[in-house]
């Protein structure tokens, strides 16, 4: 049962990634970009090749950071920066820019799932449990990013100011805030954190491109379980969405981990729509 | 009235009747050419293609009924395809072969789906029911490693479904393109005539903002569940259908891949297409058929084309090719067909306004605090059945949160408000429009594509209901209802000068027009009270003149009218009594000769405030809290 929750923590901390990716652009450019799981896959595609050229590790992971911000710029260029305010319209444009990522990627590397080559790695026993290694780095990049971000946002001015500016885009334009620069960088931010855990998320889960929409689905189930908005409650949630999955799978049998979080889900819907540790926010006139 | 559309095309437009059996007629004579086409040597892979092609057709018509008529987007079309088809099948080998069994069966199934994901979906909406429903399509294939393989076959897919028959008839491969053609064309009807009804009305209404549709007493909520419920069918069916076309449910077809080609089908019709659904859906068939040559290609195409459409064309291939016909010929003459009722156009001009049963409104030291702003801090007033009562007071006096205390919009934090002697405060915006009370706002809420009687109609949607099944069928009694409304719309209309615009799309019209729609929008609900935000304002001199006299006869139909209002001049020559507030409190109360000679609204409002003058409290920035409070 130990391994179970140590493996539930480690896929839980690829859902807690995925949605502190989300929240990095939500909270900055108020987007919510669905194609960011797919960005951490061309991360893991890129060290893949890396390894194939016989980088040295440190340079795969640069590489795959750079890939990642520019594809993530370029999404929000052609997907993002027109897009007709209201209507839902990023729905469909980052779910398009998703669809043309994996299709690309398919393309590119094809459909086979490939292994990462950062390091060979062997079960460890941890408090009475096996772990793989990387469990235990992707847990840590989770924490790290999740509650450095969460700090970032709540204690300095600037992540104070771009909270902010999220929430109310015209009036931070009145400010004479550069709202397209804002929402750039904050691509550009989210893409760099997405090719740098790429490489690590794949060594779990193999660099394949069709498994970046689970992980997309996962990501904000966790995003919203949490709370959305908060990095804390990104990594709340992502790390009982694991647990909850794993614990399920050891418990109920193989294939009711997602079952149970498809129902927990709904029921997060129905009795706390705002999150565990999100404030009910009244969008009415 | 002065006002002029705002129209950008040139040109000019006809407005022409058309006939009610027409539409019916290009019907069956478009669905014959469709049936007779294996007949006159369309081949069997052609045909299988037209079938697969209808199949397309029902999905996207499902997918448009919550993607483009509730402005939600539904990525769940594939598992209610899956419960359709996996359901019929199962029918089909173990209880009864008939096509028609199969494809209500399929139905019921989806619709199951539908009402599952819907109900946590909707509630939120948005980015969450796109995620609800898109996980479901993920959970098919564990869902069919739990059902033991005996009964749906596994993972490995559902084999051994008999041939087609109905009424125990076994089905020639042309007979059953024929059944197809016949169902799907049966469902397109269905489809048409609900989102061409007063439903689909209320959808379009319901699209725009949070605000409006609660304010008709529309529930935003059910009204949703309704459309993604009803999408579910025709996926459904669908499902059913292509369970006997290929005899075997293979998991693949049931992916996140088929979601995606629904959509770029959507995308390529127009997200609220009717007939465009053929092209769009022909399109995407025509592209997948030859995915085997495109491979990820085909994908990459359709993703690109969710971004365009997410950004560029809301109106699918009709409104691309609307914009470029406008380009290349700007002055064509337009021909409309005219929706308002021929016989309210020949009805007697004098328009006397009916007897409107007003009701006494009484805010009772009312109370509101947003976090830590007092908003309003213990107000109390009184309106008067038959009074024009202006509230007026300077920008934060609380002016407009207390007409969203009135109409349901914010509970009071504390206090009440009663409207004839029952208290409305504890109920919802949905409940309190439903009382009686109609409103207008600071912005105009204008629904995109709709014309003006049929907006000003939409305040009728609720007050007189139709059942689901009377709209299908274009029942005596939705005609009745339809032509009544319609035809008071436009009286309404013609007693606020604004016959001449009717037929027009009422969101290009020019604001004060817009604003003057919404007006007659709240008298169509034939309201006790009416609650009106700066009416005036954008109005040039003639048009409130116009407004005055309007509102004069409302309040002597009986009505309590109370508006918020910035233009004094407008408050001095209408208004029997006065409210002023400040800083959330009523600072003063009583008939206009009397607070125009108040002491402290003098040294507050008239003197300090107004504008070169003396009659305006307008001050110049109030565009931008307008935005923040009304959205």
């Amino acid at each position: 049962m130990i391994t179970s929750m140590w493996s539930g923590l480690s896929i839980g901390a690829i859902y807690a990634v995925i949605a502190i990716g989300y929240n990095i652009t939500l909270t900055t450019a108020g987007v919510l970009n669905f194609a960011f799981a797919n960005i951490v896959m061309i991360g893991a595609f890129v060290s893949v090749t890396g390894g194939v050229l016989g980088l040295p590790v440190w340079l795969s992971f640069i590489v795959a950071a750079i890939v990642g911000a520019l594809v993530a710029v370029a999404e929000e260029r052609v997907a993002i920066r027109f897009m007709p305010r209201g209507e839902h319209a990023e729905l469909i444009t980052t779910i398009g820019a998703s669809v043309v990522l994996t299709a690309a990627t398919a393309l590119i590397w094809g459909s086979t799932a490939l292994r990462v080559p950062i390091f060979d790695q062997r079960p460890v026993e941890l408090l009475g449990g096996n772990i793989m290694p990387n469990g235990l780095i992707l847990i840590g990049c989770a924490l790290i990013f999740g509650v450095g971000l969460h700090f970032f946002n709540t204690r300095t001015k600037f992540g104070l100011a771009s909270l902010a500016h999220a929430a109310d885009r015209e009036a931070a334009m009145m400010r004479g805030v550069n709202v397209r620069w804002l929402s750039i960088i904050a691509f550009a931010a989210s893409g760099a954190f997405a090719g740098l855990m790429g490489p690590i998320v794949g060594l779990t889960t193999t660099a394949t491109p069709f498994i970046a929409i689970t992980l997309a689905i996962k990501g904000f189930i966790a995003l919203y379980v949490g709370g959305v908005g908060s990095q804390a409650g990104a990594l709340i949630g992502g790390f009982g969405i694991g647990l909850l999955e794993s614990l399920a799978n050891l418990w109920l049998g193989t294939g009711y981990g997602d079952f149970t979080v498809f129902f927990i889900f709904l029921l997060v819907l129905l009795v706390r729509p705002q999150g565990i540790v999100g404030t009910r926010v009244r969008r009415f006139v | 009235m002065t006002s002029a559309p705002a129209s950008p095309l040139k040109g000019g437009v006809k407005y022409v009747r058309r006939p009610a059996w027409l539409l019916p007629l290009l019907w069956i004579v478009g669905i014959a050419i469709v049936v007779i086409l294996p007949f006159v040597g369309v081949g069997a892979q052609a045909e299988r293609q037209i079938v697969l092609t209808v199949i397309m057709v029902l999905l996207v018509s499902g997918l448009n009924l919550t993607f483009g008529w509730s402005g939600e987007l539904n990525m769940g079309i594939p598992a209610m395809y899956a419960a359709g088809a996996f359901t019929a099948g199962w029918v089909a080998i173990h209880l009864v072969n008939d096509v028609l069994v199969s494809a209500l069966v399929g139905a019921a199934a989806a619709l199951i789906v539908g009402v599952i994901t819907g109900v946590p979906g909707l509630r939120l909406g948005g980015w969450v029911l796109s995620i609800v429903s898109f996980f479901i399509v993920l959970l098919i294939p564990f869902i069919l490693q739990v059902i033991p393989e005996e009964v749906l076959g596994g993972t490995i897919g559902l084999i051994g479904i008999p041939l087609p028959q109905i009424f125990g008839i076994p089905l020639t491969p042309d007979g059953y393109y024929v059944v197809v053609i016949l169902i799907a064309a049966l469902w397109f009807a269905v489809y048409r005539n609900i989102v061409k009804s007063r439903v689909g009305d209320a959808l379009v209404t319901m699209q725009h903002g949070e605000a409006l549709a609660p304010s008709l007493g529309i529930s935003r909520y059910r009204l949703k569940l309704l459309a993604y419920a009803v999408g579910a069918i025709p996926a459904g069916i669908a499902g059913a259908l292509y369970a006997s076309l290929d005899l075997f449910l293979g998991l693949e077809t049931f992916g996140i891949t088929l979601a995606v080609n629904v959509l770029a089908a959507s995308i390529v019709s127009g997200r609220r297409s009717i007939y465009a659904i053929l092209i769009g859906a022909a399109f995407v068939q025509f592209i997948t058929a030859r995915s085997s040559d495109f491979g990820q290609f085909g994908q990459l195409a359709f993703g690109l084309l969710l971004i365009a459409g997410g950004i560029l064309f809301g109106g699918g291939i009709v409104g691309v090719g609307r914009a470029l016909l406008n380009r290349v010929a700007p002055n064509r003459t337009r021909r409309v067909v005219s929706v308002v009722p021929a016989e309210a156009i020949a009805a007697a001009p004098a328009y006397e306004f009916p007897a409107l049963e007003g009701k006494r409104l009484e805010v009772d030291d009312v109370r509101r605090v947003f976090g830590g702003a007092v908003a309003l801090d213990g107000a109390s007033f009184v309106a008067e059945p038959g009074r024009i009562t202006a509230l007026i007071g300077p920008n934060g006096s609380g002016k407009t949160t207390m007409l969203n205390v009135i109409n349901g919009f914010y509970k009071p934090t504390a206090g009440a408000v009663r409207l004839g002697g029952e208290t409305i405060s504890t109920l919802s915006s949905t409940r309190v429009a439903r009382q009686g009370v109609a409103r207008t706002f600071q912005t105009p809420f204008i629904p995109a594509d709709l014309r003006m009687v049929e907006v000003v109609a939409t305040a009728n949607i609720m007050a007189e209901k139709v059942s689901l099944l009377s709209t299908i069928l274009r029942l005596p009694r939705y005609w009745r209802v339809r032509r009544r409304e319609l035809s008071a719309a436009y009286a309404i209309l013609r007693l606020l000068g604004l016959e001449e615009f009717a037929d027009q799309p009422a969101q290009s019209l020019a604001l004060g027009t817009r604003r003057m729609t919404e007006l007659a929008r709240a008298l169509a609900s034939r309201p006790s009270l009416i609650l009106l935000d700066e009416v005036a304002s954008g109005l040039d001199t003639n048009e409130v003149v116009e407004l005055a006299k309007v509102l004069r006869v409302v309040s002597q139909a009986g009505a309590t009218v109370v508006l918020v209002e910035h233009n004094f001049a407008l408050v001095r020559s209408l208004a029997d009594h006065v409210v002023v507030l400040a800083d959330g409190k009523v600072l003063t109360s009583g008939r206009t000769e009397e607070i125009e000679k108040h002491p402290d609204v003098l040294k507050r409002f008239l003197g300090e405030m107004s504008g070169l003058s003396g009659t305006s409290m307008t001050e110049p920035s109030r565009g931008r809290e307008n935005k923040e409070e009304v959205r």
